[in-house]
């Protein structure tokens, strides 16, 4: 090859790696514009569903104050909606709603999580505090109510824990917050999600069981023990004890506590109908087989149920009522605006039934220690106004919604 | 399947290999003739796809049949019978595919059947020896649906000589496949949720609501169907063959006449040759008004072959009347002018462009009304609401209404932001798209670094700023 040759073939490949730069710089630049516009995120820094949440120094997680991340919107308080004042107004319930991922809302759209709806169903007879916080752990949990919800004094608290994650309970998150490889590239999350929308729905299922199968075969292979399809009795007592001291932490500051049973996709008549969504679930519960988890869960929501009948605590069983089709859950135990509305009106109804929107306790006067501290706490709160998220899925998006 | 899909731009991908893989030029005819059959019968019309083979065969028989007879009795005879077959199927597709909603394509490979045998009759083009090559020219899937309307001395030799797809026409093609996806999903399908909640019931509206809508109608008809022929013409240049233009900057035009030389002009061409000129050629013992009448007719007949309700009649008798009048009132335009000091002057083009806008819109607004009623209403309260409703404007009255549309503030501005994006986006890419347009320079030299940062932005465009699909305008005819 001659010297000119080589030349103009090196002239070629400099023009097509400019054109390449060029391209990639707009479609980056595009994408910033873009979340800049539509829902005021920065130009700059990082922008993924993990910013609305972080690790306590006290231990416990809870979500950042004043964070937004597309349609999600953190108050100043550290909870989900829209501004809670420290003081609640005066001759309104306290409702405080405290659980994970299902009750902060992941798929439904904006304002479509239950505690929301539940909010719109009260109207302004009750304020309804979305005080849940995605991955909110038994190694938390008792803190973060202590410290974060009953300041506020609710008079209500609806206890929706998630008792999958009670089966195989996670220690203390060291930190939420690493930075996921390629984050700081917002176009390869939205081309993730997008690439995702294009594929046909059968196609998108098919691949979607290929990729659990083989991650569930890893995990399985590291934990060196086949998965078990009976949950120990040690498992629930250990829940039911956790259980009955939140209750007994709210009752003791004066709240009234209320439970809610916990439904999942797949503890439905034909339980092989949602193999997916169970196969979903497994990868954060690896040591329990799809039987495992469901006889589980059963068993967890009976010790629900036990504990409310032996405090007399009321419990709103949507485990036992709600329909188990994707109409109402976006996944094995997500809802979509559907479920979110069934939730709501379940709560709603065993609120009447128990006569706890006529128990508003009245306010001290003077701001206490404890609320002075929360008011400390506070950062700065978003700026109002966002619209829809576009069909985005958090989960996929890397939000660890354990 | 719609263009603007997946789905569909696997199979273009899929056709392209296989294309390229082909052995010979018959070869790729077949590869290129299979994939269209394969596409049509998908699209929901595996009856209409029988169809297309009747009357390919009809057309290729009497094609054969004139290039053999020499009696012009005979001859004629020939092309009744294959231009009836046409007429057959269209008016049988019609009639059969009420339920479906649209005829799939059937309105422009009938036209094109037609146009083959007239040019083979009057020895314009020679009779198609190749029964594939004639297949082909008439199913070619990227214009299958909606055109362009091609011409058998137009497409029949380059199907003849069908190359190998090379990365040249890969690069070539891709552009226009993306402004044609840009101007669909970004821009039109944008526009058509304002404009459906005004024509979705014009009743409810008054005044401004119903000029607006139909000046974003104009704009979503013309982005619709502009995008939809980019795109077929981007996927047609992938395969090696390159499809007539069918637009070029309609609402530019200074007269109706020239803005019918600017819209679907592979449709107005053929109408200018096979309706037009025999009839004003048949009308020319009528003097001064045997142009017009030839005009009226043709329109008429254009706003037969969209659709047999009065909207799409009266829709082509306007079209009609305004290019009849235009002929009729020549002398008395040009004085009047010079009378009012507008001869010469520099506002002249634009006031003629503004008027021609306006008398499109007019007949738009008969092409999109599901009746007639309901275009009379918004002609007529259009122009009688307008003064009430620019006055509440001014007072700041109901806005969301007026301005808005009754639809969300982020929808609208977002249809704003798209609308005033297209045109500069367009001005900008045109010349590295159009060869010739600007240079003669092969397309790999016309693009620079500014042409690949405003295609990665339309890239973005398209993959996340787009709405969902709705389907092509003119597929329904």
């Amino acid at each position: 090859m001659t010297r000119s040759a080589l030349t103009g073939r090196a002239a070629r490949l400099l023009r097509a790696g400019l054109h390449l730069v060029v391209a990639a710089v707009v479609l980056e630049g595009a994408a910033r514009l873009d979340d800049r516009l539509r829902w005021g995120a920065p130009l700059r820094g990082r922008y993924d569903p993990e910013i609305l949440r972080e690790v306590d120094p006290a231990g416990y997680p809870r979500n950042v104050p004043g964070a937004r991340f597309e349609k999600w919107r953190i108050d100043g308080h550290g909870f989900r909606g829209g501004e809670v004042a420290p003081q609640k107004p005066a001759g309104t319930v306290r409702i405080a709603c405290l659980g994970q991922s299902e009750t902060f809302g992941l798929y439904e759209t904006e304002g479509g999580e239950w505690p929301a709806r539940l909010q719109a169903r009260l109207g302004a007879t009750a304020e309804v505090v979305n005080a849940s916080v995605v991955g909110l752990g038994r190694a938390g949990r008792a803190a973060y109510l202590d410290a974060r919800v009953l300041p506020l004094r609710p008079d209500v608290v609806v206890l929706y824990v998630n008792v999958l994650a009670e089966l195989s309970p996670a220690p203390a998150p060291a930190g939420f917050a690493p930075e996921p490889a390629g984050a700081h590239l917002r176009l390869l999350a939205k081309a993730r999600v997008a690439a995702q929308g294009v594929l046909p729905d059968g196609l998108r299922r098919r691949l979607r069981a290929w990729r659990l199968a083989r991650q569930l075969r890893a995990v399985e292979a590291t934990a060196g023990q086949p998965p078990a399809d009976a949950v120990p009795d040690a498992v629930v007592a250990a829940f039911e004890a956790h259980l009955a001291a939140l209750v007994d932490t709210v009752r003791a500051r004066g709240g009234a506590p209320m439970l809610v049973t916990y439904p999942v996709l797949g503890d439905a008549p034909d339980p092989g109908a949602f193999h997916l969504e169970l196969a979903d679930e497994r990868q954060w519960h690896p040591q329990w087989s799809e039987r495992g988890l469901v006889a589980g869960t059963r068993d967890l929501n009976e010790a629900v149920r036990r504990l409310g009948r032996a405090r007399s605590i009321p419990v709103v069983d949507v485990a036992a009522t709600m329909p188990r089709t994707l109409e109402y859950f976006a996944d094995a135990v997500h809802y979509t605006d559907r479920g979110a509305a069934f939730v709501a009106d379940r709560v709603r109804a065993a609120l009447d039934d128990a006569g706890l929107l006529a128990t508003a306790r009245p306010q001290p006067l003077g701001v206490p220690a404890s609320k002075r501290a929360l008011a400390g706490s506070v950062d700065t709160v978003g700026p109002a106004g966002s619209t829809q998220g576009q069909g985005f899925d958090p989960k996929k998006a890397g939000f660890d919604v354990r | 399947m719609s263009l603007a899909s997946a789905g569909y731009a696997c199979f273009v991908a899929a056709v392209v290999a296989a294309s390229a893989a082909a052995w010979s030029v018959r070869g790729r005819r077949l590869v290129l003739l299979a994939a269209s059959c394969g596409l049509y019968a998908s699209a929901g019309a595996p009856r209409l796809l029988l169809l297309l083979a009747a009357v390919t065969a009809v057309t290729f028989a009497c094609g054969r049949a004139l290039g053999t007879r020499t009696g012009p009795g005979s001859r004629r005879a020939v092309l009744w019978v294959g231009l009836a077959a046409c007429a057959a199927a269209l008016a049988g597709a019609r009639a059969f595919s009420a339920g479906l909603g649209a005829t799939l394509g059937v309105s422009y490979w009938t036209l094109q059947a037609a146009s083959y045998l007239l040019d083979v009759h009057a020895g314009v083009a020679p009779p198609e020896r190749d029964p594939d090559a004639l297949a082909l020219h008439l199913a070619f899937f990227p214009k299958l649906l909606q055109g362009p309307l091609e011409r058998a001395g137009q497409l029949l030799p380059q199907l003849h000589a069908l190359r190998r797809p090379a990365v040249a026409d890969l690069a070539a093609g891709a552009p226009l496949v993306l402004w044609g996806l840009f101007q669909k999903v970004v821009v039109a399908d944008r526009l058509g949720p304002l404009v459906d909640a005004v024509y979705g019931a014009p009743t409810r509206f008054d005044g401004l609501p119903l000029v607006l809508a139909t000046w974003l109608l104009a704009a979503q008809l013309y982005y619709d169907f502009a995008g939809y022929t980019d795109v077929a013409r981007g996927v047609a240049r992938m395969l090696g063959v390159g499809l007539s233009r069918n637009f070029d900057a309609p609402y530019a035009a200074r007269s109706v006449a020239e803005f019918w030389r600017r819209w679907h002009m592979s449709f107005s061409s053929w109408l200018l040759d096979y309706v037009f000129r025999p009839l004003q050629l048949g009308l020319r013992d009528w003097r001064t008004w045997g142009t017009p009448l030839a005009l009226l007719a043709t329109f008429l007949a254009s706003g037969l072959w969209h659709g047999t309700s009065f909207t799409f009649l009266a829709w082509g008798g306007l079209h009609g009347a305004f290019l009849a009048a235009s002929t009729l009132t020549r002398r008395w335009r040009t004085r009047a002018a010079r009378a009012i000091g507008l001869e010469g002057s520099r506002l002249r083009a634009p006031l003629q462009t503004l008027l021609t806008f306006q008398l499109v819109c007019l007949a738009w607004v008969f092409f999109r009304a599901p009746r007639l009623g309901d275009a009379l209403h918004v002609v007529r309260h259009a122009v009688t609401g307008l003064p009430a409703s620019l006055a509440r404007v001014a007072a700041g009255q109901d806005l969301g209404t007026l301005l808005l549309l009754g639809r969300p503030a982020a929808e609208v501005a977002g249809a704003v932001a798209a609308l005033a994006a297209a045109p500069l986006a367009g001005a900008l890419l045109r010349p590295a798209l159009e060869p010739g347009a600007a240079t003669a320079a092969p397309a790999a030299r016309r693009w620079t670094l500014s042409h690949t940062a405003l295609a990665a932005a339309l890239v973005y465009a398209v993959a996340f700023l787009g709405t969902a699909t709705r389907a092509f305008l003119y597929q329904h005819f």
